[in-house]
């Protein structure tokens, strides 16, 4: 063998090395995880699963359609809007602590803040706004913060969730972090976030039919029925961990938010698709 | 951690030995005292609180069953040892650590005496 | 096998339909002597293993509250009440902490490739 020859190969032997990752990467997880719904749901086409559970099951789909011809969210998107375009007290407006005066933005939340080194959720950047303005947060279960976020998800109706993981490697740990919970067997019952919404998504808990986790993050804060208001992800998110009896988490903690983090990414390429309404 | 509170199977067998000679000599369905046991079972099983086995089983008369595990029948011969249907209700994660079903036993979700009565009516089915 | 666990133990077996066996007797177990020190030593393995668990994210949901009412009936004198609360939210406790354990490598064979 010449030597320019061995070097070659050397040198495709040591590619091929680097090539595989000692642990897959962010949208390689994204890659599998639509990959397994769609195989496991043939009939879904890809963009149904911002539905949530309506992609999977056409009876609730049917009585879904009707609520959303009088959506219930409509008052929160309205008082959203009025409380949006109000003015600080010193003068500063919501529209410009964000892109694009906070229209259309919805769809890249949450995101990585180098400058705080932590995800910031939409809900966690609203209240950075008040603060910086001089006003007191609001109460993450507040009616107004839930409004406004309604507001914007409103505005991006239609967006592709584009959530990104720089290259630092703070936000990897991040998004680590938030797929190790949502892997995580927790509580006195045992269940990973995974266990009902991949494993066992499609199938049926009593009445109540399991959702798939695709698109899950797509279409809060949404009016649900059965409480007879609007709530938002991390409420949501609060329910289900103490169903598993586990001790939940308060509403934009970290574990949350990078749960969301990891959560939305796996839902990039879905449009976004808020406020929603749910049983 | 070694908490030393679990059934092993030769105790059950034991007592499983008992019972089949008890059934053996004398019907043991038609014996009241066994009949109230098989419901409480029955009652325990479906109870949201308790087993609420109904939530991922479909089994009895049980209404709006979920299907997230098979359906509970013909359990005398799925588990012809009544030792192994405790067993999988008391820690079902020692046979498979990704199972769905919660681990009833070892977690304190039921006493061993309530799943002693859940297998009893389980079996019956 | 502690002598609680022989008595239930012995419930079940007897209960599933036999009555004539000669050890149920051994079923009454002696009362434990129950000193209000030992109790609220107890409480206190109680709280650090809850402690223990929720510093892994891990605490499980009524854990807190069997402490809090453990210490409440322990107040009032009520040691065999305090005494049977703290020991189940012990084991809830460590439950807790070995499920964190054992999730700490567990999780990645539930990751979707």
């Amino acid at each position: 063998m010449s030597e320019p020859v061995t070097f070659r190969l050397l040198l495709t032997v040591l590619a091929a090395m680097l090539a595989i990752p000692a642990q897959a990467g962010p949208e390689e997880d994204r890659e599998a995880f639509r990959a397994f719904f769609f195989k496991r749901f043939p009939d879904v086409p890809p963009d149904a699963y911002a539905d949530g559970i309506y992609a999977l099951d056409e009876n609730a789909r049917r009585q879904w359609e009707e609520i959303e011809e009088f959506p219930p969210y409509e008052f929160a998107v309205e008082q959203g809007e009025a409380l949006f375009s109000q003015a600080f007290a010193n003068g500063g407006r919501y529209a410009d602590c964000f892109e694009n005066d906070g229209i259309a933005v919805r769809q890249n939340y949450p995101r990585f803040d180098p400058q705080r080194g932590e995800v910031v959720t939409l809900e966690l950047a609203l209240n950075h706004c008040r603060t910086a303005n001089g006003e007191e947060p609001y109460a993450y279960d507040s009616s107004e913060l839930i409004a406004l976020s309604a507001w914007m998800a409103w505005t991006s109706r239609g967006r592709k969730i584009a959530v990104s993981v720089p290259n630092d490697p703070r936000a990897l740990a991040a998004y680590e972090e938030g797929k190790r919970f949502y892997y995580s067997k927790r509580g006195q019952l045992n269940f990973a976030c995974s266990d009902c919404h991949v494993t066992s998504a499609g199938s049926w808990v009593r009445a109540d039919h399991l959702s798939a986790s695709l698109g899950h993050p797509t279409h809060f804060p949404v009016y649900r029925s059965k409480l007879g208001k609007m709530i938002s992800l991390h409420s949501r998110i609060y329910g289900c961990i103490r169903d598993v009896r586990a001790r939940p988490f308060p509403e934009q903690s970290v574990e949350y938010r990078n749960l969301e983090y990891f959560l939305t990414y796996m839902s990039n390429g879905l449009p976004a698709n808020g406020p929603g309404a749910r049983k | 951690m070694g908490i030393p509170y679990r059934l092993t199977s030769k105790h059950i067998a034991a007592g499983l030995a008992l019972v089949l000679t008890t059934a053996a000599a004398g019907q043991a369905g038609a014996d009241p005292a066994s009949e109230r046991r098989l419901e409480s079972g029955k009652q325990l099983a479906m109870a949201r609180d308790k087993g609420n086995c109904l939530a991922c089983h479909a089994f009895d008369d049980g209404e709006l069953p979920g299907n997230v595990g098979p359906p509970l029948m013909y359990m005398q011969q799925r588990f012809p040892d009544q030792a192994a249907l405790y067993d999988q209700i008391w820690d079902a994660t020692a046979r498979n650590p990704d199972t769905m079903m919660p681990p009833f036993g070892k977690h304190g979700i039921l006493t061993e005496e309530e799943i002693g009565l859940i297998v009893e009516y389980l079996h019956s089915l | 096998m502690s002598p609680q666990r022989r008595a239930v133990l012995y419930g079940y077996v007897l209960a599933a339909g036999l009555a004539a066996v000669a050890p149920v007797r051994a079923a009454e177990p002696p009362a434990a002597p129950l000193d209000p020190g030992s109790v609220s030593e107890r409480i206190q393995q109680a709280e650090a293993a809850r402690r223990q668990a929720a510093g892994q994210g891990a605490e499980w949901l009524e854990t807190g509250n069997l402490i809090e009412s453990a210490r409440r009936e322990a107040d009032q004198g009520n040691w065999e009440q305090a005494a049977a609360l703290a020991e189940r939210a012990l084991r809830q406790g460590e439950l807790a902490v070995a499920q964190a354990r054992r999730e700490s490598d567990a999780w990645q064979a539930r990751v979707v490739r």
